[in-house]
């Protein structure tokens, strides 16, 4: 149900641009994006995380 | 070779998705292993919006999406894609200071909730066996979502932006070189110098293809039941009605599963329940369903359960529908 803005998030990632101004404040950030370009953001953690994939290893 | 500027991996509601914000930058293939768009994941989700409850950063990804969702591009669809649904939250004795939490939490966040009792949830959904819980929450301003509209919307647009969708286009491979990838399928070869991997339950698979080696992301199953509705009842009125913990929730839904009829009940369990679990849950709401309807029209003991059945197939390989990975390989990078 988050999908729409989800959708803006992944495609700020492609486009290699700025994550879209309403999303900033969700903590994504260069330094928990890895290589490649991917970014776990788990809206159903008990306590919701944003960070680098190795990071949930 | 057929050239693009993106590929996308999946033609789920992720990657239509994401396929549509990027067909407004360039040209974009979406390649989908099935013969149709949303067939695993797409199609069994519960398909609701609600700023309300759930995490903080849940809300706010929801609320991100609720001008869209809202007030789509025009041409988009014909039909709104969000309606007026409701949600009512049941708690057994022994939850209620979980209920409580909650409806504090859904106040901080400006909702508008109403607590009651169990007996009195039954107006909001008669069919709740109202002697397993103690209280309810109801609250009003849940909205479903026309996740086919939604999909095919996306789609439409994508393709009206230039795009393609091609079903039954496994990637087979994916390698890069000189800046570009090229993904072969059985309905041909792609090149594109960026892929976006919205493989849900096969994010991992496609990463690997890729040569990303990472082991962390774990699909899930996720089960529905599909049910008649009880005969003679008016169940398009019914709230997305859930206990608590969260050990499963239904709605009323709208022409699914392979009979096609005009209305259905829809049971689902959340990721990580045991499929052979289903008929637990059904024991909160059959009882009070048959007796309800016992006494009057036709008796629907079992919840009208006459055709029930998992729509995921335990036997096959797609034990793996994917509430977790969607869009990017990762964890819910779309949701």
């Amino acid at each position: 149900m988050a999908g729409a803005a989800a959708a803006r998030l992944a495609a700020s990632f492609a486009l290699d641009a700025a994550i879209p101004a309403d999303l900033v404040g969700l903590g994504i950030t260069a330094e928990n994006v890895s290589p490649g370009r991917v970014c776990v953001v788990d809206p159903d953690a008990a306590a919701p995380v944003v960070g680098k994939l190795e990071d949930f290893a | 070779m057929e050239t693009a500027d993106f590929i996308v991996i999946g033609g789920g509601i992720a990657g239509a998705s994401v396929g549509y914000e990027l067909s407004l930058h360039g040209k974009v293939v979406v390649l989908e292993m099935e013969a149709s768009a949303g067939y695993h994941s797409t199609g069994r989700s519960a398909a609701v919006m609600s700023e309300n409850y759930g995490p903080a950063l849940w809300s706010r990804l929801v609320t991100a999406s609720r001008a869209f969702l809202e007030a789509p591009p025009d041409d988009f669809t014909d039909v709104p894609l969000v309606t007026p649904r409701g949600a009512l939250f049941l708690a057994r004795d022994g939850e209620q200071a979980q209920l409580q939490a909650q409806a504090e939490e859904m106040l901080r966040r400006g909702a508008t909730i109403e607590m009651t009792t169990a007996q009195e949830a039954l107006r909001f959904c008669p069919v709740v066996r109202d002697s397993e819980f103690a209280s309810a929450l109801y609250e009003p301003d849940c909205k479903d979502i026309d996740t086919n509209a939604l999909l095919t919307g996306y789609l439409r647009a994508l393709r009206k932006n230039g795009g393609t969708f091609i079903p039954d286009a496994r990637v087979q491979s994916l390698q890069h070189s000189q800046g570009t990838w090229q993904a072969s399928s059985p309905r041909g070869n792609f090149e594109a110098p960026v892929v976006v991997n919205a493989a849900g339950g096969w994010v991992q698979e496609i990463a690997e293809l890729a040569g990303l080696s990472f082991r962390n992301v774990v699909p899930f199953r996720r089960t529905a039941v599909v049910f008649d509705p009880p005969a003679g009842s008016a169940i398009q009125g019914w709230p997305m009605t859930f206990d608590v913990a969260e050990t499963f929730y239904f709605k009323p839904e709208a022409g699914l599963g392979s009979w096609c009829r005009p209305s259905i009940w829809l049971l689902l369990l959340p990721a990580k329940h045991r499929p052979t679990n289903w008929k637990s849950p059904l024991r909160s709401i059959e009882s009070t369903a048959a007796r309800r309807w016992r006494s009057g029209r036709s008796a629907t003991n079992g919840a009208g359960c006459a055709h029930s059945h998992r729509i995921m197939n335990p036997s096959s390989d797609e034990t793996r529908s994917s509430p977790v990975s969607f869009g990017l390989p990762g964890k819910a990078a779309m949701a």
